[in-house]
């Protein structure tokens, strides 16, 4: 289970773990990152991990799939009639 | 996904967040249950999306059905634990970088449950979802 939590909720529990300002924390996570480019067993995964993780606390990627999106995109007589009822 | 099994939808809410998985006998009756959240949720440009939630039900299937990992993962683990690999593994598993931050971000949280600072949560999740990553 997912749990009920809201993101918004993960998100802002998770930034307030870290006593710095974005700025500093952009700095850390890049640092990190790089360290992980150096260590030799580490690989492409770790890297995208660690990227991923900071760009969800500083920088979150937009939905573009969310079903209000879905619908805005509809096209006019795209809807689906049924037959014989 | 790639979710095997049955899949069910209750028009109700749930305590779930949107979706349940179901342990069966075997993998073509594991039962997969989304709720009306999910596409609440799904709906909410804010929130986990139904690709992300499925992700997740099906990381618990994968964990408990995959040959290698159901070997190496110990069956008697920690209910948050077993959270916490079932939202890595999804995170594998999705098409979308929003699906896989948010899932990563939810795998986070969970960690931080075991009173692990931020850190060295960061440490062992990385370390842990590339040894996922290379056993799937």
């Amino acid at each position: 289970m997912i749990g009920p939590k809201k993101l918004s909720e993960i998100r802002a529990e998770l930034r307030a773990g870290f006593d710095m300002t974005d700025k500093e924390l952009l700095a850390w996570f890049n640092r990190e990152i790089q360290a992980l480019e150096r260590q030799e067993p580490t690989g492409r995964t770790g890297r995208e991990t660690m990227r991923s993780l900071r760009d969800a606390l500083l920088a979150p990627a937009k939905k573009r799939n969310a079903l209000s999106g879905k619908r805005k995109g509809k096209k006019k007589g795209s809807r689906i009639i049924l037959k014989g009822s | 996904m790639g979710f095997v099994g049955r899949v069910e939808y209750q028009h109700a809410y749930s305590r779930s967040g949107g979706a349940q998985y179901g342990l069966a006998v075997t993998p073509e009756r594991d039962l997969l249950t989304v709720y009306a959240e999910a596409f609440e949720r799904d709906a909410d440009p804010e929130e986990f999306s139904l690709e992300a939630i499925i992700a997740h039900e099906r990381g618990h299937q994968v964990l408990a059905r995959h040959p290698r990992l159901a070997r190496i993962v110990p069956a008697m683990m920690s209910g948050v634990t077993e959270e916490i690999l079932a939202s890595l593994v999804g995170s594998l598993l999705v098409g979308t970088e929003k699906d896989r931050q948010d899932l990563l971000l939810k795998a986070w949280e969970q960690a931080s449950r075991l009173a692990m600072p931020g850190e060295q949560a960061l440490a062992w999740l990385t370390h842990l979802r590339e040894m996922l990553g290379r056993l799937l």
